[in-house]
């Protein structure tokens, strides 16, 4: 059981650390995708969105090749840290990232969308500073699109499990999330302790599900232009 | 009132870190001397990555060491094959016990292990396990049973289920019938399958039904195994990775696979011991 509750700790931390993570990163990517008009966007909307279809193993495939330590990446992160990426809490959080990137980009997407270019040029012809307008008058208006974004990069990291079966090993306070917790209960017979972490996210699930539906509205919505 | 202006707070929360890194400075202190064990050999901590089969004779074997030692030990499990791509690809293991000769082997020539390290420290035996079949299990009696309810390990990584393979295919079955074996990830799920009655026969491991007798997942009756010790014996071996050669806590590991009451342990749990080695 002590292993179990470092798997809870190390999961949340996984979810906590991408999350924070991607609200830097899919921002002004989100921001791009809603306001361009440049022909690349549906291409790279396509890209961002490629993890939801993509089979985790083949995620998980090439996280592999790119991060272990022979690679380019994986060698200088080696040489910087004198670490190994691959098998690692660093080389997992790389993977989440890419691997919930539309779960944050799309709920903020659809949310910068929704801010009206009026409302925007108003605030300008009122004196406010780019830096003003993104905050008194984008941010408030994209809460809802924050909220969702945030409730489901979190529910997703949690939820994984190829990615990490590919790329993490099982290493205890390392790599050994919920998910590979309860894949090697089943694999020992450990049904009682299985149980236990199964139901628990299963109410985890539900709940940040409910949390979304209640106070954001809606799932999230890919809005076309 | 809870108002406190930024200036007194940000002094306050600067003398609690620097009183905090003071006291954790003792302790590093205080548990740097206490870690100076009587032999002289400082504690360290090594990660065990071992075949599914040997998982509970290893964390014996490491409840064992950290009781007389100051060595703290992480067990790993995994099928050997995975867990040798997993070291190949940077996976962060101290010492790899694995299920056969040929993958301690390979990751000596890709210079991830110490050559001179190698070992066996165990001689696994490969049993057909077939509760409640009429009479003692046989190979050729195999055709009779449905496709898909005889389970190996997957051959493709796991030891005892490449064991395991080449017996039936020397058994004269037909191809569309073998074709039908099940595979799993590791020789433990092989037991665990046939326990719960999802399948009906299967190869186990000897380990594999003494740790499931021992837990109380497992029931075996002795007429319902045919063992293979001599078609079948199954070579352990493990090696010193080489990014370890300087863990002492990896090297007291590898030296006390030779001691007696390791010995007695790995015996106990359903292993013959290797020809003494020089």
């Amino acid at each position: 059981m002590p292993g179990d509750l470092q798997a809870v700790w190390l999961t949340a931390l996984l979810a906590a650390t991408t999350t924070l993570l991607l609200v830097p990163i899919a921002s002004p990517l989100a921001w791009w995708l809603a306001r361009s008009a440049s022909p690349a966007r549906s291409l790279i909307e396509a890209v961002v969105a490629m993890p939801l279809v993509l089979p985790p193993t083949v995620l998980g495939f090439y996280l592999l090749i790119m991060l272990n330590p022979d690679s380019v990446v994986g060698g200088l992160w080696v040489n910087l840290t004198g670490d190994s990426l691959t098998f690692s809490f660093s080389g997992l959080v790389i993977a989440s990232i890419i691997y919930s990137l539309p779960f944050m980009v799309q709920p903020l997407q659809a949310a910068f969308r929704a801010v009206p270019e009026s409302v925007l040029e108003a605030a300008a012809t009122l004196g406010a500073s780019p830096r003003d307008r993104w905050l008194n008058v984008v941010l408030p208006m994209a809460k809802r699109g924050y909220l969702t974004g945030c409730v489901l990069t979190f529910a997703h990291t949690v939820g994984e499990f190829g990615v990490v079966l590919m790329m993490g090993g099982n290493i205890p306070g390392e790599t050994r999330v919920l998910s590979i917790a309860i894949y090697e209960h089943v694999e020992t017979l450990n049904y009682d302790a299985a149980h236990m972490l199964a139901l628990g996210l299963l109410c985890f699930s539900f709940l940040s599900l409910w949390l979304v539906y209640r106070y954001a509205g809606h799932r999230f919505e890919v809005v076309r232009g | 009132m809870n108002w406190v202006s930024p200036d007194v707070s940000m002094v306050g929360s600067l003398s609690v870190m620097r009183c905090f890194l003071r006291l954790t400075l003792t302790r590093c202190l205080i548990l740097g001397a206490l870690l100076w064990g009587s032999n002289g050999a400082v504690a360290a901590e090594a990660r065990i990555a071992v075949a599914a089969n040997f998982r509970d004779t290893a964390e014996a074997i490491a409840a064992r060491l950290e009781a007389e030692s100051l060595h703290r030990y992480e067990v790993i499990a995994g099928s050997t094959g995975k867990l040798a791509s997993q070291i190949i690809n940077g996976a962060p293991f101290d010492v790899f016990m694995a299920a056969d000769r040929r993958r301690p082997q390979a990751l000596i020539d890709r210079g991830l292990a110490v050559a001179d390290s190698q070992q066996i420290y165990a001689v696994g035996e490969l049993g057909l396990w077939w509760p409640g079949g009429s009479g003692m299990p046989a190979l050729d009696a195999l055709a009779s049973l449905q496709p898909r309810s005889v389970c190996i390990a997957n051959p493709a990584f796991a030891p005892y289920g490449e064991a395991a393979w080449a017996l039936l295919q020397s058994a004269d079955l037909d191809p569309d019938w073998l074709h039908s074996v099940v595979r799993v990830d590791n020789v433990n799920l092989v037991a665990g399958l046939i326990a719960e009655g999802h399948t009906t026969a299967g190869f186990v491991a000897r380990s594999s039904l003494i740790s499931g007798k021992r837990q109380g997942t497992v029931a075996v009756a002795d007429g319902d195994v045919l063992w293979f010790a001599e078609q079948a014996a199954i070579d352990q071996a493990m090696v010193l990775l080489t990014r370890a050669e300087r863990n002492t806590a990896a090297q007291h590991w590898i030296e006390q696979m030779q001691a007696a009451p390791i010995r007695e342990l790995i015996q106990r749990d359903g292993y013959l011991l290797p020809v003494e080695q020089d």
